[in-house]
């Protein structure tokens, strides 16, 4: 006999409750694990859309519904800014890179973006197949969309007028897709990406059939329609994703545009929060419920752990009356305590685990939130060393207070 | 030798046990009695050291248990003493084998397998060794605590009423179960007890109670 066979006798025979308590434990791990998982995957997300854009550009309107639109791929855009406006500010010396962001029309729900190849490089993007877009019509798909419309190099898809799902086919527009993405975890995966020039082209189309008769503009437009590099007055683009050249241009450069131009200016992580604050109570409410029931999980074990080891004390009271010394009897509740403690924990990962990853199932199918419960974050250290400890405690104070307990009051009743 | 001087026993600051003198030879036998609540079971515990006297000695051999700090007496108790409880305190989660090698777990002496089975065989209780001793009945369960006490070859064995609850054949072989295993090893039984059916085992007593 020994600590671990000892502890093992009793696990077993109190199979029932040993595996409640295993459970409770397993409950309360799984809860701080999908929580922690969920939060920082959502958390990283956002900021991983955000990352090294400092100001977005575009038509004046609501700030926060041009960096939904333009920048998260959320909300229609407040409208379009003059191309030549765009390139103007493009050139001053503060910005680094300015990316441009032409929407419009979607494939089957998922937007089609006209930009340049600078777009796919912020977000880190790297070529599964294919090539990048060369000239305009052809596109580079994001991985989900290549995914889930199983599509093929080479073939040609057909753009939808809007940014969701609608009959307004562009059909005597086809795009060639030459290229597919692997996945980013950022809003890449989820758009159709294509040169700038393809919106115009499509749109000229479009508008050309719609206003044949009417429009001299228009006709103006089809003498240069095969010329797309040559400047347009009025060709538009949706945004302007722009990084800064040196930190001073955050105290100036807003302002600059938003004088100076029929454009706004707005910066996407000032928006964000402002928009998080607008949602704030509810989702502090809702984490602050989540570790409230997690706190409750936890003391739960602990008092369901702890009333098993404490009724125990008669035998562990003999345990002393037949000479064991405190350590062993720490060293034999601690075993046990340890057991359930780090079975629970272990189940409870992997439940937390796999929560995730069926939550995460499900959340694919909205589109919007990417997250995985197939990582291992370094928190959730803290979460089995806490588990752990809860073990230690639920251990440590029953054998130590059969070391204060009256020996004759509690072996002699 | 069992050694008692100026010991008074209680608890809560009240003493129930107040004997002047008492000494017991080595290897020779002793019945405290008296009626219940006379403080048999206070002084049976102080002679054990699991109750810390409220003044006087207690010496065993040599030592002055009365002395030493609980965690050295608890270690020295389970070399020295085998007791069988009032209240057995069998574990329920263990086989009749291993709740009678408990005391030799507990103390870090030798698990002595052989040993037990040997004792159980003594105690007719050998076909019951892996069984819970939930499947054994008061008397049976009688026998594995007296197996218990005996397991790790103690110099005296200290028995808390080992008889009231069992018939008079019962009685008997049990009686005669405890002299046996003390004879063997030489030790002393000290036996509290309101049973007179067990005094003719005994040439020393001690009555307590009479006096209150």
């Amino acid at each position: 006999m020994n600590a671990l066979s000892l502890s093992l006798r009793y696990l077993r025979h109190k199979l029932a409750a040993s595996l409640l308590h295993v459970a409770m434990f397993a409950a309360g791990t799984a809860m701080v694990i999908a929580l922690l998982l969920t939060h920082a995957q959502v958390h990283n997300e956002f900021t991983k859309n955000l990352s090294g854009i400092d100001m977005v550009v575009g038509a004046k309107g609501s700030p926060l519904q041009m960096i939904l639109s333009s920048v998260f791929h959320l909300d229609v855009p407040t409208g379009n800014i003059a191309l030549s406006e765009a390139e103007k500010l493009s050139r001053h010396p503060l910005v680094k890179q300015a990316i441009p962001v032409a929407l419009g029309d979607n494939y089957s729900g998922f937007r089609i973006v006209g930009t340049d190849k600078n777009y796919i490089t912020h977000y880190g993007g790297e070529l599964a197949q294919g090539e990048l877009f060369g000239k305009a019509m052809q596109v580079v798909l994001g991985s989900d969309v290549a995914q889930q419309k199983g599509i093929k190099l080479g073939e040609k898809i057909v753009g939808a007028h809007g940014l969701v799902g609608s009959d307004d086919l562009h059909t005597e527009r086809p795009y060639t897709v030459v290229g597919v993405l692997k996945p980013t975890g950022s809003v890449l995966d989820r758009l159709v990406l294509t040169p700038v020039e393809s919106v115009w082209h499509v749109h000229e189309y479009a508008d050309e059939e719609e206003h044949e008769h009417h429009h001299d503009e228009h006709e103006h437009h089809d003498e240069h329609e095969h010329d797309d590099k040559k400047e347009h007055d009025d060709r538009e683009i949706t945004a302007l994703l722009i990084s800064y050249a040196s930190p001073f241009a955050a105290a100036t450069l807003p302002r600059e545009v938003s004088k100076s131009s029929s454009m706004q200016a707005a910066s996407p992580a000032f928006e964000v929060a402002r928009l998080s604050s607008f949602m704030g109570t509810g989702v502090d409410t809702l984490s602050q419920l989540g570790w409230f029931i997690v706190a409750l999980a936890g003391l739960s074990v602990f008092a369901g752990l702890y009333q098993a080891m404490d009724e125990r004390r008669y035998e562990m009271a003999m345990l002393r009356a037949f000479g064991a010394s405190p350590a062993k009897l720490l060293l034999l509740t601690l075993t046990e305590s340890m057991l359930i403690a780090a079975s629970g924990v272990a189940l409870g990962l992997l439940l937390g685990h796999a929560g995730v990853e069926v939550l995460a199932a499900w959340l694919s199918q909205t589109r919007h939130v990417h997250i995985t419960g197939l990582i291992f974050l370094s928190q959730e250290w803290e979460v089995i060393a806490g588990g752990l400890c809860v073990g230690v405690l639920c251990a440590i104070v029953p054998a130590m207070r059969c070391y204060r307990i009256d020996l004759f009051k509690t072996l002699a009743k | 030798m069992i050694q008692l001087s100026q010991l008074k026993a209680g608890y809560d600051g009240h003493a129930i046990v107040d004997i002047s003198n008492f000494t017991l030879p080595a290897g020779e036998h002793c019945l405290l009695l008296g009626k219940s609540g006379s403080g048999k079971t206070t002084l049976l515990y102080a002679m054990a050291g699991l109750l810390t006297p409220l003044s006087g000695h207690v010496q065993i051999g040599a030592v002055d248990i009365t002395a030493m700090p609980a965690q050295k007496r608890d270690a020295w108790r389970g070399r020295q003493m085998g007791i069988i409880f009032q209240t057995l305190h069998m574990v329920s989660a263990l086989s009749v084998l291993e709740n009678v090698l408990l005391p030799a777990y507990a103390s870090g002496m030798k698990q002595d397998a052989a040993y037990a089975m040997e004792l159980l065989f003594q105690l007719g209780l050998e076909e019951y060794a892996h069984r819970k001793p939930a499947a054994l009945s008061q008397g049976q369960q009688q026998r594995v605590a007296i197996a218990r006490a005996a397991i790790c070859r103690p110099s005296i064995i200290l028995a808390d009423e080992p008889t009231s609850a069992l018939d008079d054949e019962a009685c008997e072989s049990v009686m005669q179960l405890l002299l046996d295993l003390a004879a063997r090893s030489g030790a002393s039984l000290v036996v509290a007890t309101h049973d007179a059916r067990i005094k003719a085992h005994f040439h020393h007593s001690l009555s307590l109670g009479a006096s209150q």
